[in-house]
């Protein structure tokens, strides 16, 4: 494969952040670090967006591919090897130069590395790890680092970039492992979920690790039997399968065959015993090359980057590309919430940019419908406390695409409305339509002390028009309104008419675009004939 | 029933010191009023106005007492309305602050109180806006390494974002300037930011060629979005259209 590098570093970016931008998450959230004296950046638990594409999603991160060189060949990547394209790689100089540069005016939070896989995983995921230290070493760098694990990586390697990142993610690219042995037939599944594993164990001996929403939402109302709680419990360096800690070097290899066992068998179901003990175990310091001087060493280690992958693991799945129904992906992303202690799951509608005969044709566009209420289905088990068959069963396995999924359910449980504001606890405000995490903590605070009312309430963040249907105030409706499931559902259906056809129709109906339509501006082309 | 009425400039601090004015006068609060002096005067025989002059230890005199017996989330609400961009907000203020202070502990959680659900919805105001103005706002570096950056937010959230950018380019000295309140924020490295009163016009000293990070920037801006997914409403939503004017993407 001939890679360019001699081309300009204008270039460069705009090739590799084309082929980097199908990766959707661009979260800089689940941190949080406060600047150190000297040094370059900081970091916010809540997260920052700095700008918003014209596709509306957001630039919180500068996202890019290492290179877009890759020896494998899965059939829906841009970067695939048989797909003729223009091949380059940064040096970890550029990366770094252009991280600073954005960074100091303000235009990201930091970066979200990745990479086509040179030569092996494991010389790919060293390259990685470079172009991190170099960032935090040389050019101190404190803010946001997203990095990418490549599956099939040495669990060492992992661990050493881990230590620099504050989030990892390695890409499920699909919900069963069926559709990934059709469409990414280098890939494996326990090559995926054996690493998040491994990463779990770590950012479990985390003491500066945040939990994620998903278990902090049922702590809140009382459900923790739908979690495998191996977050309270402490446990030995072994269990967590860690090999790099405490200046301790572990020949590479010589434990593998341990690691295989814990993330081979048992990885689905098995979640290492508890051991009942009162400290976690956190790493003090870390082993490094030994290029790299022990004052670096004590540096990295000193506790300001908040160790192990402190923001959480996350990770992708493509939606439409196989034939998984609602229901498949959606077990999935509990299981991954349940058992791996994910922060996030993302879902990419398919893009068709290969054409591959193994790929539907999407002549509609993207399923961006679909997507959506997946990611509310997502959100009413992160934030919600809902559990995926509640809202999806084998027997009705997708979600309706005319009504938000919350509604659904709600219309589906009539019997359990109306709910009566004044009295009702945290976890039924929760499943009421049109009443959210926020809104439901600030009923909960404002009636200890007052009376409520239908404006306050409004006035809190309760989003009325949906909500009213579904509760009372001091024993009354705003309106009069029927219990009664084809009125509601035809009511709701007409909130969100406007909503959802435009989601529908977004790609059908195109503006015109002076630059795509007219070639006002050279695309790619003229680089590639450079 | 003759009112007074206490004008003050759109200041957090002026608007600090007017609260501190009319508490310390001794008419019944209830015929008190604190009106911001952007607001078209309304001569009328039954109100006698009277100017305030701003001082900051007045103004802190206020805040102290307010962190010390009503607590740091009262403190916090304070200071959020006293951003926002509302005219009602000085005498909103000023009528929570009479409730506070009579209950005498934190109230910030009754959301059923008229008087403190409008403090509550003018500092949500200001701190969704000043969210924003935390990735919004863009720098460009002038000669000697000074970042600078041009803001004209709707709401006066120059306060809410300088410690902020003062912790996080702690190693660069940097001026962030509210154009339309003609206000900046300047802050070196080493020592506590502040505020800097008055127009600025730095047009001459930013360099004629255009920074390469800005190309890139644009380039970068322009290659991440996905065409197939293309959809300006969603970005308009997340994105309005006036904080664009000062995003260097969007020129």
């Amino acid at each position: 494969m001939d890679v360019r590098m001699s081309l300009s570093i204008e270039e460069k970016l705009e090739i590799l952040s084309d082929a980097a931008k199908y990766d959707v998450s661009c979260s800089s959230s689940g941190s949080d670090r406060a600047a150190v004296k000297g040094a370059i950046g900081s970091s916010q638990a809540c997260g920052i967006c700095h700008s918003f594409t014209s596709d509306g999603r957001c630039i919180s991160l500068l996202k890019i591919l290492l290179t877009n060189e890759c020896v494998y060949d899965c059939k829906y990547c841009v970067n695939r090897r048989s797909r003729d394209t223009v091949r380059t790689a940064f040096t970890p100089e550029e990366v770094c130069e252009l991280t600073m540069g954005f960074y100091q005016r303000n235009y990201i939070e930091g970066l979200f590395l990745s990479s086509g896989v040179v030569k092996s995983p494991d010389h790919t995921m060293e390259l990685l790890y470079e172009v991190l230290f170099l960032l935090r070493k040389k050019y101190r760098f404190m803010g946001y680092i997203h990095v990418k694990g490549i599956p099939g990586a040495d669990s060492v390697l992992l661990e050493k970039a881990g230590f620099l990142a504050d989030r990892m993610s390695l890409n499920l690219e699909l919900p069963t492992e069926a559709g990934l042995h059709l469409l990414a037939p280098s890939k494996k599944e326990e090559n995926i979920l054996g690493p998040m594993r491994h990463i779990q164990g770590g950012i479990h001996g985390n003491a500066a690790a945040s939990k994620g929403v998903y278990r902090v939402t049922r702590e809140k109302i009382g459900q923790t039997q739908d979690v495998n709680y191996l977050w309270e419990t402490a446990l030995t360096k072994e269990e967590l399968g860690l090999q790099v800690y405490d200046g301790v070097q572990i020949p590479r290899g010589s434990d593998r065959n341990q690691v295989a066992a814990v993330s081979g068998s048992s990885f689905m179901s098995g979640v290492p015993s508890r051991i009942q003990a009162t400290d976690r175990y956190t790493p003090s310091s870390l082993w490094l090359p030994e290029s790299i001087h022990r004052e670096d060493r004590n540096w990295l280690a000193s506790g300001k980057l908040s160790g192990f992958v402190p923001a959480g693991q996350s990770t992708q799945m493509i939606i439409g590309a196989t034939n998984e129904t609602d229901f498949d992906i959606m077990s999935k992303a509990e299981n991954l919430y349940q058992n791996f202690d994910l922060k996030r799951v993302y879902y990419s509608a398919f893009i068709n940019t290969t054409h591959d005969s193994a790929l539907p044709e999407t002549p509609d566009g993207p399923p961006l419908l679909r997507e959506h209420r997946l990611y509310q289905t997502d959100f009413l088990m992160r934030y919600y406390g809902f559990q995926a068959r509640e809202i999806l069963t084998p027997e009705a396995p997708d979600l309706p695409l005319l009504y938000d999924p919350k509604c659904t359910w709600a219309l589906r449980h009539l019997e359990q409305f109306p709910v009566e504001v004044t009295r009702a606890d945290y976890g039924t405000l929760l499943r009421v339509p049109g009443i959210g995490p926020t809104s439901a903590k600030r009923i909960v605070l404002a009636r200890r002390t007052g009376m409520l009312t239908f404006d306050a309430l409004k006035r809190m963040g309760v989003v009325l028009k949906r909500a009213h249907y579904f509760i009372l105030c001091g024993g009354q409706q705003l309106y009069r309104t029927r219990i009664n499931e084809s009125f509601i559902s035809s009511e709701l259906i007409a909130l969100d008419r406007e909503k959802n056809w435009q989601l529908l129709r977004s790609t059908n109906v195109r503006q015109m675009d002076l630059f795509a339509d007219f070639q006002l501006y050279q695309p790619n082309t003229n680089i590639i004939s450079a | 029933m003759i009112t007074k009425v206490f004008y003050c400039e759109d200041r957090p601090e002026a608007i600090l010191t007017a609260i501190y004015d009319a508490w310390a006068d001794s008419t019944p609060n209830r015929e008190i009023r604190i009106n911001l002096r952007s607001e078209a005067v309304q001569v009328s025989f039954v109100e006698i106005q009277i100017p305030v002059e701003s001082s900051y230890e007045k103004a802190e005199k206020v805040l102290l007492s307010v962190s010390k017996r009503l607590g740091f989330r009262v403190h916090r609400l304070i200071e959020g309305a006293l951003c926002a961009a509302e005219n009602d907000k000085a005498d909103a203020i000023f009528r929570f602050l009479q409730y506070a202070f009579s209950a005498g502990h934190d109230v910030s959680g009754e959301y059923g109180t008229p008087v403190v659900m409008r403090l509550f919805e003018l500092d949500r105001k200001a701190r969704r806006e000043s969210h924003l103005m935390l990735g919004f706002t863009r720098f460009s570096i002038l000669p000697g390494n000074i970042a600078f950056a041009k803001i004209g937010p709707v709401n006066d959230v120059l306060p809410l974002l300088a410690d902020h950018f003062a912790e996080r380019f702690n190693t660069q000295p940097f001026l962030i300037y509210d154009e339309k309140r003609h206000r900046s924020v300047v802050y070196t490295p080493g020592e506590k930011w502040y505020f800097l009163e008055g127009e600025l016009d730095l047009s001459s000293q930013l360099p004629a060629l255009a920074d390469e990070y800005e190309r890139l920037w644009k380039r970068y801006f322009d290659s991440v979005a996905i065409r197939e997914r293309f959809n300006p409403v969603c970005q308009r939503t997340l994105c309005p259209l006036h904080f664009r004017e000062y995003m260097i993407e969007f020129k």
